[in-house]
């Protein structure tokens, strides 16, 4: 396997995405800085609109570049921790180290949303539809935002007694009500929020340390790919969460994928849903792909 | 003829010595601050240059600085283009090339090293907690003659062994696996495919000789891989040139390319070779056939062999060679003398004649193998360390890659570490470990001679390992695997995890989220604490008291919490500023339960929102909770009675029972009464004073207030004693 395009970016990558459309990438860096790059033949000329099995080399071309957090704090490095895009209507949530959401676009300037106390120490971000974003946060909460409403945000009561530090937050492709939690401990959590005061949950304890990543398989939804600091990545496959908060006995993960000697920590996960293969990259510098 | 012979060795040992302190001189570099050999001018302007070393990045800061302070001198040019300029210098004290194989190779250690803890653990369960028989079977070792040792506990140790030599022979050969690809990954880069190849010479013999199963089993077969791995075999443009040439036995690189393949035991390409000359005239056709069943013949002492069958077989083998060597009519056979030479060296190479293997040898390391092969098929590593190593030592070259082999040959395996740490750490670091391991090495202190303290020293494998664990730790990306090997060392790897966490650069979120993942993963509590203080103290210089107040919880830096709860409480009272709310709202419940301020907080804030819903009965209880728990400071109860005075004055109901009115009069009477009232009411009283409201400290409050003020903040209490008086009389007739 050989990297077949490279490109310089300012800053550590926190997030990274394709446009569903055309061969276009959006990556958001730890420096503040959200890129959008075009797949290009190796010339540099032509943009490239299919991309065959060949394995042939590709050019990136920088076509974007924003600060999308600049305008909150002028002449503060605000780097972004999370980035989610809307892939209907590419927009593009950033979550910015000063606690700032903003909504980026290809065509509008970047807009920050108004400070909402609820929205502190936000890990993970992701749309459920056009208007709203779910976002995760280390105070263990779930809050929805709604862009449209003067007061936005609503917080998922939870009832647990203490919720655990989340690390990330993913939507469910096909039922925006299900979402999916990584946490600190090691627990991914599936959740229906049909109910927002009285949401059902399903747990799932198939790591020991820090989930990074969680993400659904885009063709088979109640498949859930999540990846951990203990160096692990899994397959999960949930039901209808049930009750509310009751822990089920430890649900064991459909498929897990570890290699012995790769005890460094996964930080990021995704899975191909033809080809049923899974890839991650962590610590390692490397990556491991595993079939299905 | 011996004076010569030593002249020349020494002359050759100096010129190894020249390029060995050439190698160690420091490397110069260029950093631009002046121009080369212009220190003196430096000198003369009263300028000099200093540095200052990164803690543990290769790093190096440089500055212009004054040798004299320029009060001192008189006439001196004061100013100096470059003074203004801080210069940092870095360097890669890893090539970046390398460090995927660091990555891959930190895995395969991690892996044996777990499997040692597992072994370790699986042996405390299987003898079933009794803690003196497994001593005893440690203390023992591979001794078990003596008495006392049951055969299910010699059966137990020897599967112990068993599996501890599999790991090690797994991670060996790992290692080795990742030496040889590293190799071959790295052509672009001469310096280190050097180092590289040096590396893997190294442990490929280590691996042959030492990690195997048996160490009593005939080497030959394994100096002969070992030789054939790394030393030129005969060139394949060669081979093609002789194999498409007419006349074979007439070509000038036949013969020797034959010799070769004997000696090197390349038994297919020499019966390709041999069968193409058998196709030719009646006597080297039989030459040909007679070699090629003597080279497919010929035994190789395998592992699994007994001794005497392969003694009696090679003794066969040999005497057929010997009988064809002798046999009448040989020279007859062939046309000129030359051919005869060759055909007689082929035969004299498979009899075992020594002076005809050392003519073949190129080098020593050839020769060991050769002579083993050929002379003493049967020695084992110990009767090859014996018997031939001081034939040949003389012949090492004196560098560290030969001196290291010669050492491990021997089975002095502290030589062969002391020359190994010159080649690179990797090397000595990871040899030092399996070699431990494998019972190899002594796995005692350092300098146990010494007496003393036995838990102040660490072995030496794990002060390798920490060299090596600290090398790695100045690539700045590279701190995640640093520490993993700092945590593998059980000595002091605690205090070295302790020293590195504070410098590691959070240079981004995540990046502290994984320091603290690690903390967490290793119970380093303290520094723990220290990151989320860093991070706190951030957080509230930004203004971000909620995330501060977070991150104080986790650092257990209660205190800190509570002078921000109360800076936020003065700030309401005092300006009606509601940003306490925010901090309340965001504080995860489970700080609640550390907390004495914040659960306070929540708690009001719990009030209000019963008071906003108009749910006045439970905002009434909840108040007087307040209260009676002691939850709330006394210099908020102002504050709070004043609070209660809706609820006391509602209209449509009593909402503050007989009990509750009470207790809320005893607040009263405890402020007003107390000789600390002036204190109680300054908070209250700062509210009235136009001159404080502007004023936010928290402290500044109490000093800051006049006496006529307390004198309005207590009038104003006067309103609440009256409504409490009246709300008693009201609950009593109900």
């Amino acid at each position: 396997m050989e990297p077949t395009a490279r490109l310089p970016v300012d800053g550590d990558v926190t997030g990274l995405a394709w446009v569903p459309e055309r061969p276009a990438l959006f990556t958001s860096t730890s420096r503040g800085a959200l890129y959008i790059h075009e797949l290009v033949d190796q010339d540099g000329g032509e943009v490239v609109t299919t991309i065959t099995d060949r394995a042939t080399k590709f050019g990136l071309r920088e076509v974007l570049k924003l600060r999308p957090h600049e305008k909150n704090a002028p002449g503060q490095k605000v780097g972004c921790i999370a980035m989610a895009l809307h892939e209907t209507n590419g927009e593009i949530a950033t979550v910015g180290s000063d606690g700032s959401i903003a909504i980026s676009g290809a065509m509008a300037e970047p807009r920050i949303l108004p400070h909402d106390p609820e929205l502190l120490s936000v890990t993970g971000i992701d749309w459920r539809s056009s208007h709203e974003l779910v976002m995760s946060s280390l105070a263990g909460r779930i809050t929805l935002f709604d862009l449209r409403q003067r007061s936005p945000s609503r917080p998922l009561a939870q009832e647990n007694g203490s919720p655990s530090p989340l690390n990330c937050v993913a939507v469910n492709t096909s039922q925006p009500h299900i979402l999916a939690t990584g946490g600190q401990q090691g627990v991914v959590q599936v959740w229906d929020i049909r109910n927002s005061s009285r949401p059902t949950t399903e747990l799932f304890p198939v790591h020991s340390s820090d989930v990074w990543e969680v993400r659904f398989n885009p063709i088979r939804a109640e498949d859930l790919v999540t990846c951990s600091e203990d160096g692990s990545m899994c397959v999960v496959r949930w039901q209808q969460p049930q009750s509310d908060f009751s822990v089920d006995p430890a649900r064991p993960p459909l498929h897990r994928i570890q290699d012995p000697s790769h005890k460094l920590g996964m930080n990021s996960v995704d899975i191909h849903p033809e080809k049923g293969t899974v890839a991650g990259g962590g610590d390692a510098a490397a990556i491991m792909l595993s079939k299905i | 003829m011996l004076a010569s012979s030593l002249r020349d060795r020494s002359e050759r040992r100096s010129s190894v010595e020249v390029a060995a302190e050439q190698a160690q001189r420091p490397k110069e570099r260029c950093l631009g601050l002046c121009k080369p050999g212009a220190i003196k001018d430096l000198l003369q302007t009263n300028r000099t240059l200093r540095a200052t070393f990164h803690p543990y990045i290769s790093e190096l800061v440089v500055y212009p600085t004054a040798v004299k302070p320029k009060e001192v001198l008189e006439g001196v040019p004061g100013g100096f283009p470059q003074d203004k300029k801080v210069t940092v210098a870095r360097w890669n004290a890893i090539h970046p090339s390398r460090i995927p194989f660091i990555n891959s190779t930190f895995g395969l250690f991690a892996e044996m090293d777990d499997w040692f803890n597992e072994l370790k653990e699986g042996k405390a369960v299987t003898s079933t907690g009794e803690e003196s028989r497994r001593e005893r079977l440690e203390l023992r070792g591979e001794d078990f003659s003596m008495g006392g040792v049951t055969s299910t506990e010699r059966e137990e140790y020897a599967k112990l062994l068993a599996r501890e030599r599999e790991s090690i022979r797994k991670a060996s050969a790992g290692y080795l696996r990742q030496l040889r690809d590293h190799e071959l990954i790295l052509r672009t880069n001469p310096e280190e495919i050097g180092v590289f190849g040096k590396m893997f010479i190294i442990w490929h013999l280590c691996d042959l000789l030492h990690l195997k199963n048996n160490l009593d089993r005939p080497v030959a077969s394994d100096l002969l891989e070992w030789v054939n791995s790394f030393f030129e075999s005969p060139p394949k443009q060669d081979f093609k040139e002789i194999q498409t040439s007419g006349r074979l036995s007439s070509h000038p690189k036949f013969w020797p390319m034959v010799h070769k393949c004997i000696v090197r035991h390349h038994v297919t390409t020499a019966v390709i070779l041999l069968n193409k000359l058998a196709t030719e005239a009646p006597p080297c056709s039989y030459i040909a056939e007679v070699l090629i069943d003597l080279i497919r013949k010929m035994p190789i002492a395998q592992e699994d062999m007994s001794v005497n069958a392969f003694k009696s077989e090679f003794q066969e083998w040999r005497e057929e060679v010997r009988t064809y060597t002798w046999e009448e009519g040989l020279r007859a056979r062939l046309q000129s003398p030359e051919h005869f030479q060759n055909v007689w060296r082929a035969f004299k190479l498979l009899a075992g004649d020594e002076e005809a293997l050392k003519s073949e040898a190129t080098c020593w390391q050839e020769l060991l193998a050769y002579t083993v092969l050929f002379v003493h098929p049967m020695f084992s590593g110990r009767q090859v360390a014996d018997e031939i190593i001081p034939t040949i030592r003389e012949d090492s070259d004196g560098s560290a890659t030969e001196e290291a082999c010669i050492a491990l040959l021997e089975g002095d395996f502290h030589r062969a570490i002391r020359h190994c740490s010159k080649i690179d750490p990797w090397l000595v670091s990871h040899l030092t470990d399996i070699l431990t391991r494998a019972r190899l090495l002594d796995d005692g202190p350092l300098l146990d001679q010494l007496g003393g303290n036995r838990g102040d020293r660490c072995t030496l494998a794990e002060s390798y390992l920490l060299t090596y664990a600290e090398i790695v730790l100045t690539v700045p990306s590279m701190w995640r695997v640093a520490l993993e090997y700092f945590a593998r060392c059980p000595r002091f790897g605690r205090a070295f995890i302790a020293a590195t966490i504070p410098h590691i650069p959070l240079t981004s979120e995540f990046e502290t989220r994984k320091v603290l993942s690690f903390c967490r993963m290793h119970g380093m509590e303290t520094e723990r604490r220290q990151i989320h203080k860093a991070v706190a103290h951030q957080r509230y210089r930004e203004g971000r008291l909620g995330e501060a107040v977070m991150d104080y919880v986790e650092a257990g830096e209660h205190r800190r919490v509570a002078a921000i709860v109360d800076k936020l409480l003065d700030a309401y009272v005092l300006r009606g500023d509601y940003a306490w709310r925010d901090v309340a709202k965001a504080v995860p419940r489970r700080a609640l339960y550390d907390n004495d301020r914040l659960s306070f907080l929540s708690h009001y804030l719990n009030f209000h929102e019963l008071h906003n819903a108009k749910r006045f009965p439970e905002a009434a209880e909840k108040l007087v909770e307040l209260f009676t728990s002691g939850a709330a400071p006394k210099r908020f109860w102002p504050t709070l009675l004043l609070d209660a005075l809706p609820l006391l004055e509602w209209k449509h109901e009593v909402v503050v029972g007989v009990e509750n009115t009470y207790e809320l009069m005893r607040c009263l009477e405890e402020i007003i009464t107390s000789h600390r009232k002036g204190e109680y009411l300054a908070l209250l009283a700062g509210k009235e004073n136009p001159d404080t409201r502007t004023d936010a400290g928290a402290g500044g409050v109490a000093e800051g207030v006049g006496e006529d003020w307390i004198q309005k903040a207590e009038k104003m209490l006067q309103v609440v004693r009256l409504a409490l008086v009246r709300n008693l009389a009201r609950a009593m007739m109900k």
